[in-house]
């Protein structure tokens, strides 16, 4: 199955600096891919791109199997997007707006698209202007999903709102991906709620992709050693080492990624003492992988 | 900003347009009873003739002087100074005594310009309404004193220089126009074909006279028409031309100053309260004005000569009569024919122009096609 | 498509549309029966004084509604940084043109409205002989002097995005400076070159200076 978004060497320069640089992701079809990183890091810049609502400088993307940008507006009838700032024109009500995005998808489904607006209890003629967050973002929502996409991008989808209208917003999101296989792109500095619902993970910083990995390798993949009597620099590792401090004396703290086991064997060989290994939670492995990628290039750990 | 900077300069350019306006109004005249404003006009005759003859002296004395260059095509000749105008502006000056010469011939045929032809001098001077912003131009003059010139500003083409040429040749050619014609004509006889704007004024002015004979000929009245410009005899012009209501019209038109309250008093009756008798008293109290103006009337006798073909000019010199009479034998043609032609051709230059036609409102529809592709293209 | 972007635009302009309208039709209205009621029968330069009083508010209009009509749809999908016709599933292109068209159609409105307040202020007066009542041909000339600037103003705010009042400002202290030199001292510059050029057939701008007259010869 090919991938929904294939991004390769995507360069966008906003101003004289550049806002991305050299990016290349997959999307694979059918899954939910989690876009991390903390604020200004360029997630939903990559987003536009990919949507192309910006021009890329370099680089190509393929998105739905569509050229981005001379094919972009066919693969956009296919596509659900809920902005970071909701597009919606506040002097329409909730009906009108509906009327008014349905003109333009030959696959709006008016059933679905009423039954989402009951199921959001929103009412048909109210203003969007007089709307509040939570009913905004839900309407967002509806008119994302109403057409039944094959891709939806969603740009921080639950940010502001409030528990009760994030779990509908979710547990929306959630049937239709269940329902429909459906590919998700979902971009958030939300961590523990991508947990739950991504199965894909990117990870963003400073205009770059760090990292990108299943799920399971993200969650379970990326580990803190406690070593005595540590190696010292040199050498080819079994592991990926994303960090190394010194804690006491003699002894370490080595964040690694891509461990397994049997890499105890390389501490044996090398004189060394792997005192305990540490499962980090996702928030915990992202925090690593950020002070990773903003070191200079060469070092894998600091000195205290 | 602050918010006194920020009031200042928003007011810097409507300030700056109203100064621009201040200054280039023209000024209002003082209130003054009659016999003061008589007064001072005879006064004023008086010193204009003075001026006048000194002017002439001062400008035959300043033409003697200037150096002998010339040039000549046809019936043209033209003096200047090769130094003084610089070589573009002299290979600009050849061009435009060919392109004279040529309109010369076409518009004035065989008439009368000279024994040798017309001479003109060209000069070239500082021009402007204030000396320190001044600019070059040049100069045409009629050569012999007659204190006539053209000014031709810049940008100085080939085209502004030959038109500046032929409009002098114009008065040569009109020069022997007989008094009576002149005078009927209010001693405006153009000497270069009217243009469109001319004869649509003209249209507009038969089109919304005050005058009843001005209406019949609107109708297709030709006596009408020939009453309305003045061209018969009328014993009583003011009863001829106008109806009561045109009076009033009439004196409604005048501007009263405040500083004569018995006339004010007479113009509120007639105009506010409608008492004919005083309307047709005060509409006696002053020269009846024929009615169609000098300008609709120029266009009969521009008719006139166009229809004359290349004598026109020579049979102006020669005829005699009214000025019916003299422009119907200019014509060539009988004088109800040549006031019913010309009658057709008002009539023809009526504007029409509130409805868009068919190519201005394709033009605009073309404007209306490119702004909205051009707003298509870029994304901003 | 067109129906729904032409419903949004009237619905954001409809508080307006209505003042265009009342002004369209009070304004020869008005004008037409309190200027006529001073004019004597046969002072018909008189007449045609108020009628072109008439025909240059008529023309301020057209350019108000203009103006009126191109600003707002930009601004309001500005404001979201156009993320949202970005994101449907038609050209930019194709978008642009369908808000350029939806406003050209709010235009006849208030053309419409000239039409019928010329009607009835022709109707209620007595026109002198030789002129006539030309409400049709006013109607026209306002829809098209309307559309040509609304036009204009629609393609600077697309083109020049956020910086459109801007040039807009520059360009008119510009075309000033250079029509009063023109006029004051006689210097010929490009740009009243170029203002002349707009403002004189065929240019763009030419049908402002034109026959504004309801009634007329």
């Amino acid at each position: 199955m090919t991938d929904a978004i294939i991004a390769r060497n995507v360069t966008y320069r906003a101003g004289r600096e550049f806002a991305i640089r050299d990016l290349s992701m997959n999307v694979p079809s059918g899954s939910v891919y989690g876009f991390l990183g903390p604020n200004g890091s360029g997630k939903t810049t990559t987003l536009r791109l990919i949507l192309g609502m910006l021009p890329i400088e370099d680089g190509t993307i393929d998105l739905l199997g569509h050229d981005v940008p001379k094919g972009v507006h066919k693969a956009l009838a296919k596509i659900g997007y809920v902005p970071e700032r909701l597009h919606l024109y506040p002097q329409l009500t909730v009906e009108e707006t509906l009327r008014y995005h349905a003109a333009f998808y030959a696959d709006w489904d008016h059933a679905r698209a009423e039954s989402l607006r009951r199921e959001f209890a929103l009412r048909a003629e109210q203003p969007v202007d007089r709307l509040s967050k939570g009913e905004s973002g839900k309407l967002m929502m509806l008119v994302a999903l109403a057409h039944n996409p094959q891709l939806l991008v969603l740009d921080e989808p639950t940010d502001g709102l409030d528990p009760v209208v994030r779990r509908d917003v979710l547990a929306a999101l959630l049937e239709y991906v269940s329902s429909r296989s459906a590919t998700v792109l979902i971009s958030s500095h939300l961590i523990h709620e991508q947990e739950r619902i991504c199965d894909h993970v990117g990870v963003m910083d400073g205009g770059r992709l760090i990292a990108e990995m299943p799920m399971t390798a993200f969650r379970g993949g990326i580990k803190r050693l406690r070593v005595s009597r540590p190696p010292v620099e040199g050498g080819s590792l079994p592991f990926t080492l994303l960090n190394r401090g010194v804690t006491a004396g003699r002894e370490e703290e080595w964040v690694v990624r891509g461990w397994q086991p049997a890499m105890r064997e390389y501490f044996s060989a090398a004189e060394s003492e792997l005192r305990e290994v540490i499962d980090l939670d996702l928030e915990e492995s992202f925090v690593e992988l950020l002070r990773s990628a903003r070191k200079p290039a060469g070092t894998a750990g600091e000195a205290s | 900003m602050s918010e006194p900077r920020r009031v200042v300069r928003g007011l810097t350019l409507p300030l700056a347009i109203a100064l621009a306006s201040v200054m280039a109004a023209p000024r209002v005249s003082t209130a003054q009873s009659t016999a003061q404003y008589r007064a001072r006009l005879i006064a004023a005759l008086r010193d204009r003739h003075a001026l006048r003859d000194s002017l002439d002296a001062l400008h035959a004395h300043r033409i003697a002087e200037v150096p002998p260059d010339s040039m000549s095509s046809g019936r043209l000749h033209v003096r200047y100074s090769k130094a003084t105008l610089g070589p573009s502006l002299d290979a600009t000056l050849r061009g435009a005594v060919r392109q004279a010469a040529g309109d010369v011939d076409a518009e004035f045929g065989d008439a009368q310009i000279g024994d040798s032809g017309a001479v003109l001098v060209v000069s070239r001077v500082n021009w402007g309404m204030f000396t320190a912003l001044g600019f070059d131009a040049v100069l045409v003059e009629l050569s012999g004193g007659r204190g006539r010139m053209s000014p031709v500003r810049s940008p100085i083409t080939e085209r502004k220089l030959a038109d500046a040429l032929v409009d002098m040749i114009g008065t040569l050619a009109t020069d022997g126009v007989p008094a009576n014609v002149s005078r009927w004509a209010g001693y405006h006889t153009p000497a270069r074909p009217l243009t469109h704007d001319d004869w649509e004024a003209a249209a507009l002015d038969l089109a919304t006279s005050n005058s009843s004979v001005a209406r019949t000929c609107y109708s297709g009245s030709v006596a009408g028409c020939e009453s309305a410009l003045g061209l018969t005899t009328v014993r009583d012009s003011l009863s001829e031309w106008y109806t009561p209501e045109g009076w009033r019209a009439l004196v409604a038109s005048w501007n009263v100053q405040p500083g004569d309250p018995a006339l004010a008093a007479a113009h509120a009756e007639c105009v506010d309260k409608k008492v004919m008798a005083t309307c047709e008293r005060l509409a006696r109290s002053r020269p009846v004005p024929v009615p169609l103006d000098m300008a609709t009337r120029s266009t009969l006798f521009n008719l006139a000569i166009a229809r004359g073909g290349r004598s026109a000019y020579a049979k102006l010199r020669s005829a005699h009569g009214t000025p019916l009479e003299v422009l119907s034998a200019v014509a060539g043609i009988a004088p109800d024919a040549l006031v019913d032609d010309w009658r057709t051709h008002t009539l023809a230059s009526v504007p029409h122009g509130v409805r868009p036609g068919a190519a201005e409102a394709t033009v605009l529809l073309a404007w209306t096609a490119l702004f909205g592709f051009a707003a298509t293209r870029r994304r901003s | 498509m067109f129906a729904q972007v032409l419903y949004t635009q009237w619905k954001w302009a409809r508080t307006e549309l209505v003042l265009y309208v009342l002004a369209a039709f009070l304004i020869p209205t008005i004008i037409i029966r309190t200027g006529f009621s001073y004019v004597i029968t046969y002072d018909i330069h008189s007449a045609l004084g108020v009628s072109t009083l008439a025909g240059v508010c008529l023309a301020a209009l057209a350019m108000l509604c203009a103006f009126g009509l191109a600003w707002r749809p930009y601004i309001l999908d500005a404001g979201l940084k156009h993320v949202g016709p970005l994101s449907l599933p038609v050209s930019w292109g194709a978008f642009v043109r369908m808000r350029f068209l939806a406003g050209a159609t709010l235009l006849l409105i208030p053309a419409a409205a000239v039409w019928f307040g010329g009607v009835l202020a022709a109707a209620s007066v007595t026109i002198p002989p030789t002129l006539h009542a030309y409400p049709g041909g006013l109607a026209i000339r306002f829809y098209l002097a309307s559309l040509v600037a609304y036009a204009a103003a629609f393609a600077l705010q697309y083109v020049a995005g956020k910086h459109a009042v801007r040039v807009a400002v520059i360009v008119l202290v510009v075309v000033a400076v250079a029509e009063i030199a023109a006029q004051m001292i006689g210097f010929s510059s490009i740009v009243a070159g170029a203002w002349n050029m707009l403002t004189n057939w065929p240019g763009p701008f030419a049908v402002f200076a034109a026959r504004w007259m309801l009634i007329d010869v």
